[in-house]
């Protein structure tokens, strides 16, 4: 029957609700789909992805429906993305390209937080390098690195504190500075009047043979 | 003058499901009397098939010895594939797997590859002709039975083509235990019989079948008879390997053999129709179909090196003996059926584990390949399986932590029409009846006569819902209702659910009446469960201190009850109901298959209550089936 020519897979994926989609997509069958996302976005699922990668034919007012889905979701403060790379439903999707969330796998489309994009990023490295650790050898790894992380971290901080002593110790003395010159300005300014009446020698310049005024 | 031939096949099989250490005691025993024979008749060359598997039971010390006397060419190396695979009933790749793998294990264990292969039960595809070249095989053993009736009588052999392939293929006459004798009595009829008149040379093949399931001293004695009587016979005849054969004589020209199947290995007919006497069956259709499905779970996989113990699991469930119904072996046996089911909801529950799936799976596929969709929910502990256009049914329930199927009960009768289920024959669950209202246990025994309602077979619309809680099908129908001499509409609404990863299955029923008229009937709910241990009184139903035992014997009913619990220590599990009205419920013994002998090992349920139903109102039944682990006390069927 061409109203139930696809094939339909639901299930959680993280955060999101995967609907993988397989088989020939006729516009009869558009009403039906429409209806079984609607309600599962009426369920309380707000983010969607379809995967259209095993579609292998798409009639025209599929990608309208999917438009007027997107603007559904949308509008409750879900999204909607698109999973797939083969030429129908590229071609079915073009006119509407930019305003739909396409990826060509999955992946592209990250989908579990931070520890998804590490597991994705590990598997690419993984493909890329060839190299595969074991859980064992890779939290030694981890452990070791980790270490060393940490040593190099505490001897920052205590050279941070002897700068920080330093920094207060320099800071006393100049301020003991301050206040012994302004003393010494004050007792001079006390016994100026005493020298200017001559009863004071001028101390400062006996002891100049000592010390060269400046 | 040129000796005609005849090609000796010693073909030992096994068809039913034996213990390994049986099985590797009368391999042995098999081996032995072949080897023996063999050694004393060394003119003699023969042909031996072997699926692989019977390689890795064997005593080594007598595979030495069949492989050294494969060296002095003696014997030629035939095989079925790594078990008997059901050709008509495989996936193309499963197929080429089993062969494959099979191929493998031989040329591992006896350092030659074998260059023929026999078709168990004579089952041809001639679509399977690529695969089977594909697989290195040069040529097939078929029955004479599979040839149309005025070419049986030519001696020689053939090429079967279809399609731009061709394969070579010698008509055998298969013969078992003392029957071999009369026919070797009588090569020079059977040479006769041949029309042509040219002195091109002829060759016969003797199928020499050796069932090692039901084994008899007959059988092994009439292997080194039919050695001893070639050897006798050695200045008329030369007794020849196929391959042999092959490679000095020409073929007889080409012939296109439609698919066939010989439903008794040495039957003097094939069936052409197979299929549609197979599929008038219960059972044969929903294992085949879980068997693909599976197959294509995988082969959809990239990494399928990963799922080579699985793949060796599907190969003996593809196995041609499960699927042929007979006394001894196949489906139509509960302990065979249950055992098929147990390894393919084990490897169906490796591959969803290894999804790591939370929270539960809907699938809407056309599981069935019948055009239709099933719904397919679930989760960590249950798989249910629902036809919605077929009355809404629930035609197979898997209790993945026992790998068990709870609605594998046969229909007592063949289907009228070949399809894999049908309502209401076929004994599933959550089948829904409409009753008059006064209906009791024994009217119910009365139906289709009695139901008032369009429920049962009927179309249903169907939804399904996915959220945090579990996942659920809400299942529709706006049917009829015989009321008086009146059709009335009622509206049946039907949720079936699975609470997460829990062994739970919920039901909600809720009939509607939208018109003013008020509506009386009694609506039940038909289910039926399959307890192998009815039969070893170890299963029983519980209602409070009741407990009836003898399942298997009596009817019974019990009035407004909210729980009960049916028991089945033999394959370790309890299926517990509990509904928040109380229901009536009523128990019958299933009636065995009219073509079996193995008793049905089956229970009806029927949970009814009556229902008045007043204009614009509703009436709502919820209830819950939990499935829980017993303590499990069967024994092993097969170890293999």
């Amino acid at each position: 029957m061409r109203s139930e020519a696809l094939d339909i897979s639901i299930v959680s994926r993280g955060y999101a609700l995967r609907l993988i989609l397989s088989g020939p997509f006729h516009n009869e069958q558009v009403g039906g789909i429409k209806e079984k996302i609607g309600g599962l976005i009426d369920d309380g699922n707000r983010h969607l992805i379809v995967d259209l990668e095993n579609v292998v034919s798409v009639g025209d007012a599929v990608a309208p429906m999917f438009l007027s889905l997107a603007n559904l979701i949308k509008g409750k403060n879900g999204d909607i993305k698109f999973v797939f790379r083969n030429e129908a439903v590229t071609k079915a999707f073009a006119p509407f390209r930019n305003l739909f969330s396409v990826y060509p796998d999955d992946l592209a489309l990250s989908t579990g937080g931070f520890f998804g994009v590490l597991k994705l990023r590990r598997k690419l490295l993984s493909r890329k390098t060839g190299v595969r650790l074991s859980r064992p050898v890779a939290l030694v790894l981890l452990l070791t690195l980790a270490g060393w992380f940490i040593s190099l971290a505490f001897i920052i901080h205590l050279q941070n504190l002897r700068i920080r002593q330093q920094e207060r110790e320099m800071s006393s003395l100049t301020q003991w500075k301050q206040k012994a010159d302004t003393e010494l300005q004050n007792l001079r300014e006390r016994i100026r009047p005493l020298q200017q009446l001559g009863i004071l020698k001028d101390t400062v310049e006996i002891r100049g043979h000592e010390y060269s005024r400046p | 003058m040129k000796r005609n031939a005849v090609a000796l096949i010693v073909h030992p099989y096994k068809d039913a499901l034996l213990p390994r250490a049986v099985l590797a005691q009368r391999l042995n025993d098999f081996a032995k009397t072949v080897v023996d024979a063999a050694g004393a008749s060394q003119n003699v060359r023969f042909n031996l098939v072997m699926p692989a598997f019977f390689l890795e039971i064997l005593d080594p010390l007598l595979l030495l010895q069949l492989r050294e006397t494969s060296k002095r060419d003696q014997i030629e190396w035939l095989f079925t594939g790594y078990t008997e695979p059901f050709i008509s009933f495989s996936t193309p790749w499963l197929l080429a797997e089993n062969y494959k793998y099979g191929m493998e294990i031989f040329s591992d264990l006896t350092g030659v590859t074998p260059s023929g292969a026999a078709l168990p039960y004579s089952n041809w595809e001639p679509s399977a002709i690529d695969i089977l070249r594909g697989a290195g095989i040069n040529y097939c053993v078929l029955s004479k039975a599979l040839l149309p009736p005025h070419y049986r009588s030519y001696r020689g052999y053939w090429i079967a083509e279809h399609m731009g392939s061709s394969i070579a293929f010698f008509p055998a006459h298969a013969v078992s235990g003392p029957s071999a004798a009369p026919l070797l009595d009588s090569l020079e009829v059977l040479f006769a019989a041949d029309p042509r008149k040219s002195p091109a040379g002829k060759i016969i093949c003797v199928d020499l079948l050796c069932n090692l399931a039901q084994p008899s001293i007959d059988s092994l004695q009439s292997i080194t008879a039919a050695i001893r009587a070639l050897d006798t016979m050695l200045l008329s005849y030369q007794p020849m390997r196929c391959s042999e054969f092959l490679s000095s004589h020409f073929n007889m020209g080409l012939q296109f053999l439609p698919p066939g199947l010989v439903f008794t290995r040495d039957a003097g007919e094939a069936d052409p129709l197979f299929l549609n006497r197979l599929h008038a069956y219960d059972q044969a259709g929903i294992i085949q179909r879980k068997l693909m499905d599976i197959a294509e779970n995988i082969t959809a996989r990239k990494e399928t090196k990963q799922f080579e113990a699985l793949k060796k699991t599907l190969y003996f469930v593809q196995d041609i003996n499960r699927f042929i119904p007979s006394r001894s072996s196949g489906f139509l046996l509960a302990a065979d059926r249950l055992w098929c089911f147990e390894k393919l909801i084990g490897v169906a529950r490796t591959l969803y584990e290894k999804d790591d799936i939370k929270g539960g799976h809907i699938r809407i596929v056309d599981f069935l390949k019948n055009g239709t969709k099933t719904l397919i929910m679930e989760n960590n502990t249950v798989s249910l399986f629902i036809d919605y256009k077929n009355g809404g049914q629930l035609f197979e329930i898997d209790f993945k932590s026992r790998n068990f199927n709870a609605c594998s009960a046969l229909n007592p009768c063949r289907h009228g029409l070949p399809m894999i289920v049908e309502c209401p024959h076929s004994k599933t669950a959550f089948v829904d009846h409409c009753m008059p209202i006064y209906s009791g246990i024994g009217d119910f025994l009365k139906l289709p006569d009695m139901e008032i309602g369009d429920f049962v077979s009927g179309d249903f619309g169907y939804k399904v819902k996915k959220t945090g809680a579990g996942i659920k099908a809400v299942l529709q129908r706006n049917g009829m209702l015989v009321q008086g001499d009146k059709s009335c509409p009622l509206n049946l609404e039907k949720v079936l659910g699975l609470e997460k990863d829990a062994a739970e299955i919920t039901f909600v029923y809720q009939l509607s009446n939208h018109s003013l008229t008020p509506y009386a009937l009694r609506f039940a709910v038909e289910s039926t469960f399959v307890l192998p241990g009815i039969g070893a009184g170890m299963a029983r139903i519980t209602h409070g201190e009741n407990t009836v035992s003898d399942l298997g014997a009596t009817q019974f009913g019990l009035n407004q009850v909210t729980e009960w619990t049916l028991d089945d220590a033999y394959s370790g599990v309890r299926i517990r109901f509990k509904v928040q009205k109380p229901v009536d419920v009523w128990c019958f013994p299933t009636p065995a298959a009219q073509e079996s002998e193995d008793p049905s090992q089956a229970v009806t349920i029927v949970m009814n209550s009556a229902v008045a139903l007043e204009g614009s109102k509703a009436w709502t039944l919820m209830g819950t089936m939990v499935l829980k682990k017993l303590r499990i006390k069967k024994d092993v069927v097969d170890a293999i």
